[in-house]
């Protein structure tokens, strides 16, 4: 596993990320870390298989019990299977995630850890004095779905929306935005179910200011990519899986 | 990265094949108290001479009785002991992960030394649920015991039964076919036994 410093200015962003001894079939995953003094709060942590690395290399930048937030962007278990291992790592955290999936997520094991609901119109934390916001990103590609937005740090951290499916030891930022977008248009058209969840996501996004765009798959995007990511995803039909056409080429 | 696993059957599903095949013994027991209500008709049609056979249905029907409820108890053990189980093998799961975290942290990682004691802790709980399985084991363990020993005055109400029948020489081929049926019965539930407790002596090698 690799990490990377984001942004250090007062609070601290780190992504985590490329692991070339998770096991082959398994998605690769970015993790996220927001550290602020004594409190650290990690978004999207990861499946099970991450666990191991994600614990090692976290606690090499923050004290292990001052971890006291994780954030879950919606159910999926790439993003939050690992949810049993930490119950047993960090039992007096706190875990934000989708109040439509507190139900779902508990099967992942959740016995100290205390589940927050983030309600449909979001939400936000503040880590003493860095204040972060909970942005819906509804049906993209989860029914309960959010961003995180730090306004102060200009970052983005978007779950599935801008994913890539990449090669094992890729760089951790886009440097060929059209040719990265090859590696992101199979899975925002067949993932993605709405264009019209994609339109409201992309007027609301528009609106903040934002420098680095980060998934939870694959590259991040910076400055004008960011832009340029918005404009692409603009323009893309998504929810492809009835089309015949597109049936027949994934198959 | 390929792993190479030796697949091994899982302590649930051992358990689950010992509640299953227990399982057969709920309807050798209604087989015995079909054969009790056989008996009982019988004795109905042999008049006054049928009384004698009066203590002798009901042992049976008693017999078939207590040997189904101690099997539905073996049932419910092993169902705790499966779900106990499944937490034992998530432990294991969470050992390894904790060891592996442990590992890639280093030793002169900063939080090194607390990672190891949540490690050690999950240690702990695994071996504190072994013991827990392990007596779980022991208590499906007597109640197969129970069984076995409730099946003991069977050989007396054959014999009996037997007795009896000689006496009435117009049911006695009615009478030896009741005898026929406990004491066969009897014998497929003290094999079934036989073979559910090796398997259970398996699974507390395993645990
Ligand atoms: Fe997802
Ligand atoms: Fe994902």
């Amino acid at each position: 596993m690799k990490d990377s410093l984001l942004y250090d200015n007062g609070h601290k962003w780190i992504v985590f990320g490329r692991d070339e001894d998770k096991p082959e079939k398994i998605i690769d995953t970015n993790q996220y870390m927001v550290i602020n003094g004594k409190r650290a709060f990690i978004m999207d942590p990861g499946g099970i298989e991450v666990f191991p690395p994600m614990l090692a290399f976290v606690t090499r930048h923050a004290d292990i019990d001052n971890i006291t937030d994780i954030f879950a962007s919606h159910q999926d278990p790439d993003i939050i299977s690992s949810l049993g291992l930490w119950d047993k790592a960090i039992p007096n955290a706190r875990l934000h995630a989708p109040w439509i999936w507190e139900g779902f997520i508990r099967h992942f094991g959740c016995d100290n850890i205390t589940y927050v609901s983030i309600a449909d119109e979001g939400g936000g934390i503040d880590l003493d004095g860095t204040k972060l916001e909970f942005i819906p990103a509804h049906y993209l590609h989860a029914s309960g779905n959010f961003n995180v937005y730090d306004p102060k740090a200009k970052i983005l951290m978007s779950g599935d929306i801008g994913a890539a499916l990449e090669s094992a030891g890729a760089p951790f930022f886009v440097e060929d935005f059209d040719e990265h977008t090859k590696k992101m248009e199979y899975f925002h058209r067949r993932w993605m179910p709405s264009n019209d969840a994609k339109k409201h996501w992309i007027d609301r996004i528009r609106k903040l200011d934002i420098d680095i765009m980060a998934p939870q798959h694959g590259r991040l995007f910076k400055g004008d990519d960011v832009k340029r990511f918005l404009d692409w995803f603009e323009a893309l039909d998504v929810g492809c899986a009835n089309d015949q056409e597109e049936v027949r080429k994934s198959a | 990265m390929q792993k190479d696993v030796e697949i091994t059957t899982p302590n649930f599903v051992t358990a689950a094949t010992v509640a299953a095949q227990l399982h057969q013994i709920l309807s050798m027991g209604e087989q015995l108290q079909m054969t009790a209500l056989n008996a009982a008709i019988i004795s109905a049609r042999a008049g006054e001479q049928g009384k004698t056979f009066g203590p002798l249905t009901d042992g049976i029907n008693t017999l078939a009785k207590n040997i189904q409820t101690l099997v539905l108890d073996i049932d419910n053990k092993s169902v705790g002991f499966s779900r106990k189980s499944i937490m034992e093998m998530n432990h294991q799961r969470q050992q390894e992960a904790f060891n592996k975290a442990c590992n890639l942290h280093g030793e002169d990682g900063p939080n090194h030394n607390k990672i190891s004691i949540l490690r050690d802790k999950i240690l702990t709980d695994r071996n504190n649920i072994q013991q827990e399985l392990l007596g779980n084991l022991s208590e499906m363990g007597h109640l197969m015991k129970e069984i076995s020993t409730s099946l003991r005055p069977t050989d007396y109400l054959v014999a009996n039964c037997r007795i009896e029948a000689s006496h009435i020489t117009d049911f006695c081929g009615a009478f030896n076919d009741v005898a026929e049926m406990v004491a066969s019965t009897s014998k497929q539930i003290s094999e079934n036994i036989k073979k559910s407790n090796s398997l259970l002596i398996q699974l507390q090698e395993t645990v």
